[in-house]
């Protein structure tokens, strides 16, 4: 009975926005841009809405098999470009998310994408670049591969494909990680371009040429009319006026067919294909009526952001030609893309590569083990078999597969539960004292009235404090 | 993850209070891991694991309070020293830590798994543990934000669906310490408490201050191994306190003590853990490059107060600067006389029936599986799945503790050695990189010897 008076209390309507809305978005990083531009938009629609939202990093795969599970708009997703980009590089777990998703409304623009060289670097401006590749010079440029900080490279490379024909190869991927790790191949030597970002990279551009850390702009990818519209101060002690000669047409990356390439890295929403249009109009009058106010463009001016917003309708249009455009680039370097790298390691095959030494090594010390333990039986060979046994002797079998099953039906029973009651830890909350309750019964030994209270007591009363200090308290997502 | 969880809480504080949270949290966090590794043989944090190795012994023993107690003070003494080094000489030391490309971090890497063999009882099945370990953690995706192609591998094509991010570290390691121990136990039947004997305040199992005789030398070259991996990003703690415990062995008059309830290995472990704090804040506070992923959620709390992170921080924000070097020390103090003095009751933990903790150690476990990724039903499968490997591997002679420490560095060693290839296409650069890269072969080679020759000693001595 109190499951179901939980249950009718609890339960969210299809077609109004959830009380507890779970925003998943789809980078893992609690300290990176997309991070700070939900945040700063749950916080509106959450005092807009006078709802409970909470943003959890879970990353664009994870995002997104949970986004397709719940339909009942108690789990949006906010993510960039990165989220059609990865499907059009082909990068696992990245799906085409306008066909089988909705894209909601837009919120934002990062205009700081950027790319950059050492100080000391021959190549001053792109066309030095271009010019250096046409003329048969290496570059190499460290990118993370499949998604924004590609898609640049790909324009990059696309346009000494019309300048130079056949050279473009000679601007090479060198694919990595983290901004850090990028900016440790530039100290090091190892590549002449890295792809960086306003925010992240402009102290190193302040420091001495005689650095070894000290970089230079070359290219920033924004649109100028959308960098136009960031702090005159710009960022650090570098002015906007200083950055926009970094921007097109003062840094130009030629298109096929005319016109200059330009990349604003954009935010937008998510939604489960299914989820009610009336949640989706309701969240686009929150958002619309936020941006009106005002209020939120100086949090996001302050953040570095572009505030942009842009309904659902619009937004699906607009990105759908953005990724028209940029799929046409990625295609047209398509030949050069398939064919095999040059280097030791084919990229292609990267994954492989560590995890096959890895193997022979372990099936080399898996055959020394082996060897040992043969020669160690002919030795001394035990005759009493229960020295190979796996169970103890007179091992507990009621304990043991007692917690095994248990723990079983526990995890089950809280992720079931947990789907009737989104967002609220309600799962682990209602099947933890049954499965504490079971736990301690099946453990105690000697049961007498004073253990039984001890039990019931316990399994009542510890679930419970854990659950409102997690879930009420700090916010946190349970079953 | 308690830094992340409360990261919201300081958008609306003002940025000194904030940053005194977010690094109060931080220091708690990693000191905190030392109680459940010495009271119950589960760590709090990687940065733990080798504290288990003396600090359960000592629990048995009934000198479960002198264990926590004396991991308290040389957490402080870790803590103290590393902010001291990030005070004095953070910027000179953020140039020393850029001349460590992925071929020197590789080279540490290996260094660190080389040592944890020379830890376990058996050479060959603990260099089998780690490589295993190591296996296990490259199951998954080559992410692409690690720069790989995001193919997956080591899996049936059934199992992408739930394999693809591989198995993430917190549920593996509760599970391979916490849910095995629970499952060894039930098997056996429960039949007895957490120690041997009641815990006793009195004569011998009482902390004095005399335990740290002699243990200056292991109290600062322990900070020291913790604050300068620290420094290092995408090294880690497990390296840290592992490096630091090996080294203390091999110092050590009695090094056969170790593993069976020296303080010495608490003491190493334990500074070396809390000394990694203030490491990490170097390469974040004159890099802009987050020394571990604790301090990337710092980056988050800077710019959303409008601070750039970079080279010229500390330049251009003296009065942030020190108020964080201020409030690291705070942050020391504070743990120290919070933890130090909670310890009579904290300890007490043991002399709860197992039939009333077990369940709550369960019910936790879910609690820090779940929530470590903000929400993913997968983990806590992993969780149960890695206590279950945990509970086995422990019966076929595989050894936990370098498993896990294999699992921990494997797709740090990965990426770190794929790359350098992929940079330099000649897999001698890996020698011949740096005077730092030869020095590291130097210290692999002699730990290697020197594990093969007391191991041949220590079976000779048997015979």
């Amino acid at each position: 009975m109190g499951i179901l008076v939980f249950g009718l209390s609890g339960c969210s309507k299809n077609d109004a926005i959830n009380e507890n809305l779970r925003i998943v978005i789809g980078s893992k990083s609690i300290g990176g841009d997309t991070y700070q531009n939900s945040t700063i938009i749950a916080r509106a629609l959450a005092e807009k809405l006078g709802i409970n939202v909470k943003i959890d990093a879970i990353g664009s795969s994870d995002s997104l098999k949970t986004l397709s599970r719940v339909s009942d708009g108690s789990v949006i997703m906010i993510f960039h470009d990165q989220a059609y980009l990865g499907y059009l590089y082909g990068v696992n777990g990245y799906r085409d998310i306008f066909k089988d998703f909705s894209v909601g409304p837009a919120i934002a623009k990062n205009p700081g994408n950027a790319y950059l060289v050492p100080k000391g670097s021959p190549y001053r401006t792109l066309e030095d670049l271009m010019t250096a590749c046409g003329e048969g010079s290496r570059i190499r440029v460290a990118i993370q591969p499949g998604g924004v900080s590609e898609i640049g490279f790909s324009a990059l490379k696309n346009a000494i494909r019309i300048l130079y024909p056949g050279q473009e190869k000679n601007l090479v991927a060198v694919n990595t990680g983290s901004s850090s790790a990028k900016n440790q191949l530039l100290f090091d030597g190892q590549v002449d371009v890295i792809h960086g970002s306003v925010q992240g990279n402009e102290q190193y551009t302040r420091l001495p040429a005689e650095d070894q850390k000290a970089m230079r702009f070359i290219w920033l990818t924004a649109r100028n009319e959308t960098f136009a519209r960031t702090n005159p101060e710009g960022i650090g002690t570098t002015t906007r006026e200083e950055l926009l000669s970094f921007v097109e047409p003062n840094a130009s990356v030629p298109l096929e067919g005319g016109g200059n390439f330009t990349f604003d890295k954009e935010y937008f929403f998510i939604y489960n294909k299914r989820m009610s249009p009336t949640i989706v109009a309701q969240l686009d009058q929150a958002l619309s009526e936020i941006f009106e106010e005002g209020k939120v463009q100086e949090t996001q001016l302050q953040s570095f952001f572009i505030p942009n917003f842009m309904a659902s309708t619009e937004a699906k249009i607009y990105f759908e030609a953005k990724r028209d455009q940029n799929e046409s680039i990625i295609k047209s370097l398509e030949n050069e893309n398939a064919a095999p790298g040059e280097g030791m390691i084919d990229f292609s095959q990267s994954h492989l590569f560590f995890p096959r030494i890895i193997q022979g090594i372990l099936l080399g010390l898996g055959v020394l083990i082996g060897v040992r333990a043969l020669l160690s039986l002919m030795r001394s060979p035990k005759t009493d078999k229960t020295a190979y046994a796996f169970f103890q002797k007179n091992y507990d079998k009621l304990r043991f597969y007692g917690t095994l099953s248990l723990t079983v039906i526990y995890f089950l029973a809280m992720d079931f539960v947990g789907s009737f009651f989104p967002n609220r830890g309600l799962g682990f909350l209602l099947m933890s004292t049954p499965f504490m309750l079971s736990l301690s019964f099946l453990y105690a030994r000697d049961l007498n009235q004073k253990k039984t209270i001890e039990i019931v007591i316990n399994s009542l009363i510890m679930p419970g404090i854990v659950w409102f200090l997690l879930t009420t308290v700090f916010n946190v997502t349970l079953p | 993850m308690a830094v992340a969880v409360c990261l919201p809480m300081t958008y609306g504080m003002d940025m000194t209070l904030g940053l005194g949270l977010l690094l109060g949290l931080y220091v708690g966090g990693i000191s905190g891991g030392l109680v459940p590794a010495i009271l119950l043989n589960i760590p709090g944090t990687p940065a733990s694991i080798t504290t288990t190795f003396d600090g359960y012994p000592m629990t048995q023993q009934g000198r479960g309070e002198i264990a926590l107690k004396t991991s308290i003070v040389a957490s402080l003494f870790g803590g103290m020293f590393s902010a001291t080094v990030l005070y004095f000489f953070a910027p000179t030391l953020a140039d020393i830590a850029i001349k460590f490309s992925y071929i020197e971090k590789f080279l540490i890497i290996l260094f660190a798994l080389s040592v944890i063999a020379s830890l376990s009882k058996s050479l060959l099945m603990g260099a089998f543990s780690g490589v295993l370990g190591i296996w296990i953690s490259l199951i998954g995706a080559y992410d692409i934000s690690v720069g790989g192609n995001g193919e997956t591998r080591l899996m049936l094509p059934f199992m992408e669906g739930y394999l693809e991010n591989g198995f993430s570290l917190l549920p593996v390691l509760i599970g391979v310490f916490g849910l095995a121990a629970i499952l060894e136990d039930a098997e056996k039947g429960l039949k007895s408490g957490l120690v041997d004997k009641s815990i006793s305040l009195a004569g011998s199992s009482r902390f004095s201050i005399g335990v740290f005789r002699g243990q200056i030398a292991n109290l600062i070259r322990s900070s020291g191994i913790g604050t300068f991996v620290g420094m290092l990003p995408g090294i880690g703690g497990s390296a840290a306190s592992v490096l630091a415990y090996t080294q203390t062995k091999n110092f050590s008059k009695d090094p056969s003590k170790l593993g069976q309830g020296a303080t010495e290995g608490v003491i190493s472990s334990e500074s070396a853990n809390n000394g990694l704090t203030g490491g990490a804040l170097i390469p974040l506070l004159s890099l802009g490059i987050p020394g571990d992923s604790t301090t990337a959620v710092l980056i988050a709390a800077f710019t959303l107060q409008g601070i750039q992170v970079g080279p010229l921080f500390i330049g251009e924000n003296m009065g942030t600067w020190h108020t964080m070097v201020i409030a690291l020390v705070i942050a020391n103090i504070a743990m120290f006389f919070v933890m130090f003095f909670a310890i009579k009751h904290i300890v007490k933990v043991v002399l709860v029936p197992k039939h009333i903790l077990y369940p709550i150690i369960v019910m936790m476990c879910v609690v820090g599986a779940y929530t470590i990724n903000h929400g993913v039903m997968f983990d806590v499968w992993t969780l149960l799945l890695a206590g279950v490997f945990g509970w086995a591997a422990r019966k076929v002679g595989i050894e936990i503790a370098p498993l896990i420490i294999g699992f921990i560095l494997g797709k740090s060693a990965e990426v770190y050695f794929v790359k350098s290839l992929e940079s330099f296409d000649d897999p001698l650069i890996f020698f011949t990189k740096s005077p730092i890269a030869v020095g590291l072969w130097v210290l692999i080679f002699a730990s290697l010897v020197f594990s093969i020759y007391s191991s041949a000693k220590g079976r000779s001595r048997v015979k």
